[in-house]
């Protein structure tokens, strides 16, 4: 059930707007993949796709309430050859961890 | 185990003919063990379980170290020997760290060490996870060094590799290798120091043990390294081939040491896998496997060990050979494996991964 809503969800160009992915002014902030209340695996999912065709230096932070996120969002940096920046605090209870781009 | 009830069905502190029977065949086993472990026969204990071996083994060696508080214990000991650390030496207890491979880091652990206030050190044999076999020589320098005590879990190695040589408290588990569940095994070295810290004094069991279960364990564990000296090699050759297929596909990492292991269990991380799915897709086909990932044991926070080694927490396969299995099972099984890990990117909608 909940792997058909994401395969839909995730059709082209209504994605980022589905998973609350927000796009801040590029130039300051970093993409933020909004992953909140999702279970492992959908954060990584969510960031993988958030990153494809994005330039080589671009930053993306996931926020995210699943504790799995603090070990796995480091570890697909190390999988897919991108850098973990770090993680940072949120005003709630989710995690922030930021990632950048590496081709 | 037959022989167990039929001779050793009476209480083997007793003094009737029946009894001295059944006391025989508990120390014919303890002598057996003994053997098989390399320890002395009288420094080997039964216990009611691992867990109970574990806690008695802290709490004994903890007592008679009086003025040192804390305990080290590696970053991915089972979740049993560390609670019972904690429960021994509450909020004094010290993870060592491991290295992405999963051994001790040596520098930490001798590091740990120096701060004079140790009761003891506790790294495991090998890790039922990832496979890796420690350094214990490496290690047991380090605790010498510092006069520590090392107590190391032999629950996952007895019966699949060649025992540790170095360790002053040992503790294994008869089920792991063949023998029945409801027991433990504890041995000693003659030079640890221990205390009671339970009103039963030197009764390790206290109440008494399962003459059947001691016997069974015994012949068990007798049989099973037979058994590992004609199987050993290939099982090992079986989990290299795992191994290398599995590190050649997209997405997919191995973990543990690729050389210093088990000789039958590999775990490999998988990108973009919920690892439950992926559990069902390989059962259809025909596989049981095992899985290390949160989402499956139900509990909210990830594995310690893949957390500690830096691996993904979900999306995980545990692969235990048992000696029935075959090369053209294997075989069969890397064929099915990436099939169904494409079976489930794509119904959870990952993305395509560059190979």
């Amino acid at each position: 059930m909940r792997s058909t809503q994401c395969a839909r969800a995730w059709a082209p160009r209504t994605s980022h707007r589905e998973y609350g992915i927000v796009t801040e002014p590029p130039e300051t902030a970093p993409i933020v993949v909004d992953a909140r209340g999702k279970t492992c695996p959908m954060p990584i999912i969510m960031l993988a796709k958030a990153a494809a065709g994005l330039p080589d230096g671009t930053e993306l932070t996931v926020l995210a309430t699943d504790l799995a996120a603090r070990y796995d969002v480091p570890a697909w940096a190390r999988m897919t050859h991108h850098d973990f920046v770090g993680e940072s605090k949120t005003d709630g209870e989710a995690l922030a961890l930021t990632v950048r781009l590496r081709s | 185990m037959r022989a167990g009830f039929a001779d050793g069905w009476a209480d083997p502190a007793r003094l009737s003919s029946e009894s001295r029977r059944a006391r025989a065949l508990v120390d014919g086993s303890r002598e057996a063990i003994a053997e098989a472990l390399g320890a002395r026969p009288e420094l080997v204990h039964f216990t009611p379980s691992p867990h109970a071996a574990f806690e008695r083994a802290i709490a004994g060696i903890h007592a008679a170290r009086r003025g040192r508080h804390r305990i080290l214990v590696s970053a991915i000991e089972r979740d049993a020997l560390a609670n019972a650390a904690a429960f021994v030496a509450p909020h004094a207890v010290d993870s060592v760290d491991i290295d992405p491979q999963g051994h001790v880091s040596i520098e930490h652990l001798t590091a740990a060490l120096q701060s004079g206030d140790v009761s003891l050190a506790a790294v495991q044999h090998a890790n039922q996870e990832l496979g890796t076999v420690q350094r214990l020589e490496d290690v047991a320098r380090a605790t010498q060094g510092s006069g520590v005590p090392l107590l190391v879990d032999a629950t996952s190695s007895i019966g699949h590799i060649d025992p540790p040589a170095y360790w002053d408290a040992l503790v294994a588990h008869p089920a792991d290798w063949g023998g029945p569940a409801g027991i433990g095994v504890l041995a000693l070295e003659p030079h640890t120091r221990w205390l009671p810290a339970w009103p039963e004094g030197d009764d390790w069991a206290p109440g008494g043990i399962c003459v059947p279960l001691a016997l069974a364990s015994a012949v068990a564990l007798q049989e099973r390294d037979e058994r590992r000296q004609r199987e050993g090699a290939r099982m090992s050759a079986l989990v290299d081939r795992i191994r290398a297929t599995a590190a050649g596909l997209a997405g997919v990492e191995v973990l543990g040491d690729p050389r210093e292991r088990l000789p039958h269990v590999v775990t490999f991380s998988c990108l973009y896998v919920d690892g439950e799915v992926l559990l069902g897709e390989l059962d259809q086909r025909g596989f049981a496997v095992g899985s290390g990932s949160a989402c499956v044991s139900g509990t909210l926070e990830p594995s310690r060990v893949l957390a500690a080694v830096g691996a993904l927490t979900h999306g995980n396969v545990r692969v235990a050979l048992h000696p029935g299995v075959t090369e053209q099972d294997v075989d069969r099984f890397l064929v099915e494996l990436p099939d169904a890990l494409d079976a489930v990117r794509s119904r959870l909608g990952a993305p395509h991964i560059a190979s």
